[in-house]
């Protein structure tokens, strides 16, 4: 359980986040999603703990602010947006490295075998032995997922669940790679752990997440189930874009196509 | 570099998984281990008076007695001139290449050492500080501190330059190289500036002083050195040795290790401490000696890759090995007098450092 009130961050004196209000439950994937630069990762990086900021954010009954380092490593796991390394690891060192002070969760025999395991949920078997930095910008994004997996292998670990904080974890990816991560985060949530994610892709979001948060310039604009979340006003107020929401058996689509012409805008807005 | 290290790989990591380097470390370390020995050995038994070291040693175990004059003198080459100089030699190389490696992990940053960036010269500011004024306006402090004055005086100078360094460089967790290498050279002509007033200031016995400790140079060392700098240099290379899993982490960037489980602050307060306590102990000796640090983890980290759990104790063997080579070419190539060692590191190194920027520039362009 994540429970954050009245967040406000600034960054070098300018506001960033304003008074914002995020839940996550466990066994759920919570998605965050809003137009460039409305604040989700320096959210999501405030429930990690990398900046100050004013307001309660507690993660599993600890103060974010109060949780040292080795013990949040242990109840939740990080993905960044993009990762340079500094020197050359190859794929299965890379993956190790969520071994550092992270709780896997498995017996020693396993242990030695994780990395081909996470390689393996994400798509990239054979891949341990090639280096980091000559994979494409997609294969990079899917090593880090397994070495992020590797840290909180188990969702729940002595009755405690665990936290993925996904951070546009499927923007370099193509459509099969796109599913394949969501079923990762799904699964996960399935087995008990909560999926915090930053998506850009509106559908997506409403396929797989069980609850939404839409920010606008720092500020909650809406939250709850998708299909309370994606509505119309919605779409316009939040992404200045008038496009209507379908409905699909289910879930709520949201198709560029649909947007409708306005006067002034001349420039197609993509959403996906 | 892929393909070297690609292929030795095939032939030692047969029952490992694939990627995965930890037996070619292992047997890196093993194998530089051994290397170190023999340069040991080599270095223990020649020198421009061929006294033999073998009788030194048959004689304390026992086996020959200790007769005439020139056993005697032999004796007092071996245990008083050539003993203290390997051990000092061992401890400054290991010293220098490991100050580097952590610098390089400290700064994500292939290019960074103690020497290049302005710390030597910092702590080389302390160094010339302590002899200058150790008589007159520091003489409580060097009263006070005995024979560690000069030693904790370079750590202290060392310390200032890698803090300044760090702050200047390195913003939100990124440290650009190009930022690095300038304030590197700004921090250095500073130090260096401040050494010129000192030396100006200098009377004729502390010039001398002065001279004799800047060529950068083993060949002042006995007893009282190896107990001032040693044991300094000994914390710090125990004291690295526990960075290993955090430098890992840090290659993923400050943040990422952050959330790996890594305590960042902590974590970088104690490399830089242990950079200056090498680096500052090291040039209290032997002033500056440049290159090692560079050389040493760039040529390992090529064959066994960037795992710090490895690189860090084969960085210290190799640089150990390596400055003892050094010292036996400094020694014997213009004797009966010697080459400032810092000479033959240089020629080493300054070659090797435009090879390293030549490949990179190919790669990636900064």
């Amino acid at each position: 359980m994540i429970e954050a009130t009245n967040i406000t961050v600034s960054i070098g004196g300018r506001p960033i986040l304003d008074a914002v209000d995020f839940r996550a439950r466990h066994a759920e994937i919570t998605a965050i999603v809003g137009p460039n630069g409305s604040g989700k990762t320096t959210l999501l990086k405030t429930l990690c703990g990398d900046y100050p900021y004013a307001g309660k954010a507690v993660l599993d009954g600890h103060d974010v602010r109060r949780l040292p380092p080795p013990k949040s490593a242990a109840l939740r796991a990080v993905l960044p947006q993009s990762t340079t390394l500094s020197f050359p690891f190859t794929v299965r060192e890379v993956v190790a490295l969520g071994l550092t002070a992270g709780r896997p969760g498995v017996p020693i025999g396993q242990l030695r075998r994780l990395p081909e395991d996470a390689l393996a949920r994400v798509d990239l078997s054979g891949f341990a032995g090639r280096f980091y930095n000559e994979l494409s910008g997609g294969e990079q994004q899917r090593v880090q997922l397994a070495r992020v997996l590797c840290q909180v292998w188990l969702p729940v670990l002595e009755g405690v669940p665990r936290f993925l904080f996904l951070d546009e974890p499927v923007s370099s990816l193509d459509i099969q790679h796109q599913l394949l991560i969501m079923d990762v985060a799904r699964q996960f949530a399935e087995a008990g752990g909560g999926v915090v994610a930053i998506l850009h892709d509106l559908n997506l979001a409403a396929m797989y997440a069980d609850s939404l948060l839409a920010l606008k310039t720092g500020r909650v604009a809406a939250s709850g189930p998708p299909a309370s979340v994606l509505t119309d006003t919605l779409i316009e107020t939040v992404f200045d874009c008038p496009i209507r929401v379908g409905v699909a058996p289910q879930t709520p689509f949201v198709l560029p196509q649909s947007r409708e012409k306005a006067a002034g805008r001349t420039t197609m807005t993509k959403v996906a | 570099m892929a393909q070297a290290s690609l292929i030795t790989q095939g032939i030692l990591e047969r029952g490992r998984p694939e990627g995965d380097r930890t037996g070619l470390g292992q047997l890196a370390v093993f194998l530089l281990a051994l290397l170190l020995a023999i340069v040991m050995v080599v270095s223990m038994t020649t020198g421009a008076s061929g006294a033999s070291a073998w009788r030194v040693l048959a004689h304390a175990f026992g086996f020959v007695p200790l007769e005439g004059t020139e056993a005697v003198r032999d004796q007092v080459v071996v245990l008083n001139i050539r003993l203290p100089r390997m051990i000092l030699g061992v401890l400054i190389g290991a010293g220098l290449a490991v100050s580097g490696l952590v610098m390089q992990g400290l700064f994500r940053n292939p290019l960074a050492d103690p020497g290049l960036v302005g710390v030597s010269s910092g702590a080389g500011l302390g160094a010339v500080g302590i002899i200058v004024l150790g008589t007159t306006m520091l003489a409580p402090l060097t009263a006070l501190l005995g024979i560690y004055a000069l030693q904790i005086a370079s750590f202290i100078g060392g310390l200032i330059t890698t803090f300044i360094l760090y702050r200047v460089a390195t913003r939100s967790g990124q440290t650009a190289i190009a930022t690095m290498l300038l304030a590197g050279i700004a921090i250095g002509a500073l130090a260096g500036a401040v050494t010129g007033v000192l030396v100006y200031m200098a009377d004729d016995n502390q010039l001398r002083d002065l001279t004799f400790w800047g060529l950068g140079s083993l060949s002042g060392s006995n007893w009282t050195k190896v107990m001032s700098s040693g044991p300094i240099i000994l914390a710090a290379l125990i004291g690295a040795g526990f960075l290993a899993k955090g430098l890992n982490a840090m290659t993923l960037g400050e943040a990422t290790a952050a959330h790996l489980g890594l305590s960042v602050q902590p974590f970088k307060r104690w490399a830089i401490v242990i950079v200056a306590a090498a680096t500052g102990a090291s040039v209290a000796v032997s002033g500056g000696i440049g290159f090692v640090g560079i050389v040493v983890p760039h040529l390992l980290r090529l064959v066994i890759g960037p795992d710090h759990r490895y690189l860090l104790p084969a960085s210290a063997l190799l640089g150990a090995s390596f400055l003892l080579l050094a010292d036996a070419v400094s020694r014997t190539i213009v004797a009966p007098a010697e080459l400032p060692i810092g000479i033959v590191t240089a020629f080493v190194g300054g070659p090797f450092f435009l090879w390293i920027l030549l490949r990179r520039r190919s790669q990636l362009a900064w």
